[in-house]
């Protein structure tokens, strides 16, 4: 009789584990499944009693009015501009702080690192204030160097941090074989650390991007024209600008989301890793 | 900071490969600090800046949304941060029991609300709240739950836990990977032998998993506290801390007072909101160096 129960047991709990699973997977789902299902349909239909998941009749006109009739393109080519200067400025800035901070002893290294970390978790709201009047003087607003100036607040310290983890990780002895095979320490460091690390640099290197391109604080403060508008500033402004129009803003959504899923369903395992590494800006 | 000139070599070859990003750092995070907290202390008129000591915080305090502001944050971190990770760590051992198959597919799928940029969740949502097209009315409808449009964003009794449940969609996957991770530290064996020795479920869980889990379930607390207290885009894009303040919190009473160039007002509200989120930021860094 017990092996019997058991199997019982053990099959209920099955059930209701993958009950539990699709319950969550639906709570999570089911907002990003409306946003294609919204931005796919006529307007006739968006306001349609009892809405549907499914249009009637399937249209792409939200995302040529997106595409072709709106200044989203211009945003993002700002965002692609500012996200990748945000992201070569810290991967040269943070990576090589990075590289100090793993291989040197100095005194002040280990604080400075930590201040690092604790930085990435000061509210943007706080830091938004001075951030907006040094701007102004430098004569920065409205700029996408400005912005991708600011986006480093974010970019930076992740960079430094996860950078430092990957340097550390790699043997010191790899180094110095190199210099007593007579490389300069630069050399070594350009011809063997950073091609082992390089897998590593790229997948922080795009975790940097994606924070800029999704920031908001900073880029609804210090921008107020086309000229340097990015893509979340955009979509806000968009269900503005055009009232009631949430095909449109939608298919909006669809195209600023997409480059992220992507990104990161790719390099998953490196951002699980740099989660786990105290990498971990939201 | 102070620099010793009698470096040796390896010292200063570590400076200078930390200093321009220090420098950095320090222009766009340690000045502006100093910054807000000078600002915090003056009124700044037209040419001249004068110091008026804490005048610019008792405004702050005195002011009569005041009170709702700071139970609006308090409500806002705490309902966000403790449901966000008991669904997060409700998740994570569902996903960590051996029968389940394709457990990578199920957390990629999982995570995908955490990891869409945050003006796409928040402006989603205000779609599906919306009174009279919003789906989530006419889903309540249609099973039968209510029988007219409920205003989610226009009741000020129901616009908190309104915007709460989108911060939990949003945060819970992050509890569920760093659980998952702890989870997956634990060596199976110890598992088994446990349930030899006749310890099942929830006991299980009790004696071997919660004293294990201790650390990585306290780091993600602290996580989810700093990232609630912080927020911003959520809510200002759903509701602006409307109707009348009632999803007003720390953070977007700043940015209000700074859009109405009370700057001086924003930044006492700024060094409060600093020191709050220092005191969890500060526990955080040094939990983590434990671990680094």
């Amino acid at each position: 009789m017990r092996p019997n129960k058991k199997s019982y047991q053990k099959r209920l709990l099955v059930l209701i584990t993958y009950l539990l699973l699709i319950f969550l997977a639906g709570f999570v789902l089911f907002p990003l499944l409306w946003i294609i299902s919204t931005s796919i349909k006529p307007s006739s239909e968006i306001f349609a009693i009892p809405s549907r998941w499914i249009p009637n009749n399937l249209t792409l006109q939200n995302y040529t009015n997106v595409l072709f009739a709106s200044a989203i393109p211009k945003y993002f080519i700002n965002s692609l501009v500012t996200g990748l200067l945000a992201t070569v400025l810290s991967l040269i800035l943070g990576g090589a702080a990075g590289y100090g901070f793993a291989r040197y002893k100095f005194k002040g290294n280990k604080s400075l690192s930590l201040f690092m970390l604790l930085s990435q978790m000061l509210p943007l709201t706080v830091l938004m204030i001075p951030i907006y009047f040094l701007m102004l003087r430098l004569n920065l607003l409205d700029s996408i160097f400005g912005l991708a100036l600011a986006h480093l607040i974010l970019t930076m310290p992740l960079v430094t941090w996860m950078t430092r983890s990957y340097f550390i990780a790699i043997p010191k002895e790899l180094e110095e074989a190199a210099l007593v095979d007579g490389c300069s320490p630069l050399k070594a460091l350009f011809k063997v650390i950073i091609p082992i690390a390089a897998p590593g640099i790229a997948a922080t290197g795009i975790y940097a991007f994606i924070m800029s391109w999704n920031e908001f604080v900073l880029a609804s403060v210090l921008t107020s024209s086309a000229t340097a508008r990015t893509l979340p500033i955009g979509l806000t402004e968009f269900s503005i600008m055009f009232e009631v129009d949430w095909g449109s803003t939608m298919a909006a959504a669809t195209l600023i989301s997409l480059p992220v899923i992507i990104f990161f369903l790719w390099l998953q395992k490196h951002f699980v890793q740099g989660l786990s590494q105290g990498a971990v800006k939201g | 900071m102070q620099f010793n000139l009698n470096l040796n070599k390896g010292e200063s070859r570590g400076y200078a490969f930390v200093a321009p990003g220090v420098m950095v750092i320090a222009l766009l995070i340690i000045y502006p600090i100093l910054a807000v907290i000078y600002l915090s202390f003056v009124r700044s008129g037209f040419n001249v800046t004068e110091f008026v000591g804490l005048n610019n915080f008792i405004n702050v305090f005195q002011s009569h949304q005041f009170a709702q502001i700071i139970k609006n944050t308090f409500i806002w971190t705490s309902g966000t941060v403790v449901l966000a990770f008991l669904l997060g760590t409700g998740a994570a051992l569902l996903l960590n029991q051996d029968f389940v198959k394709l457990p990578g597919l199920w957390r990629a799928v999982l995570m995908l609300s955490w990891i869409i940029p945050g003006v796409v969740k928040a402006t989603v949502w205000k779609w599906l709240y919306s009174y009279d097209f919003g789906m989530l009315n006419h889903l309540l409808e249609r099973i039968g739950m209510i029988s007219q449009p409920v205003g989610w964003l226009s009741n000020t009794n129901l616009v908190m836990g309104t915007v709460i449940l989108v911060q939990i969609w949003a945060t819970f996957p992050f509890a569920m990977l760093m659980i998952s991770a702890g989870l997956q530290s634990i060596p199976k064996e110890l598992s088994e032998v446990a349930e030899l020795d006749g310890a099942a479920g929830l006991t299980k869980f009790y004696y071997i998993f919660m004293p294990l889990l201790k650390d990585v379930a306290f780091i993600t607390i602290l996580i989810l506290i700093i990232w609630s207290l912080n927020e911003f885009a959520l809510i200002w894009i759903i509701t602006q801390g409307g109707p009348a303040g009632s999803s007003q919190i720390l953070s977007l009473s700043i940015y209000d007072k700074f859009r109405s160039f009370n700057i001086n007002g924003a930044a006492a509200t700024a060094v409060l909101q600093l020191s709050i989120s220092l005191v969890f930021a500060v526990c955080y860094v040094y939990q983590a160096k434990k671990e680094v």
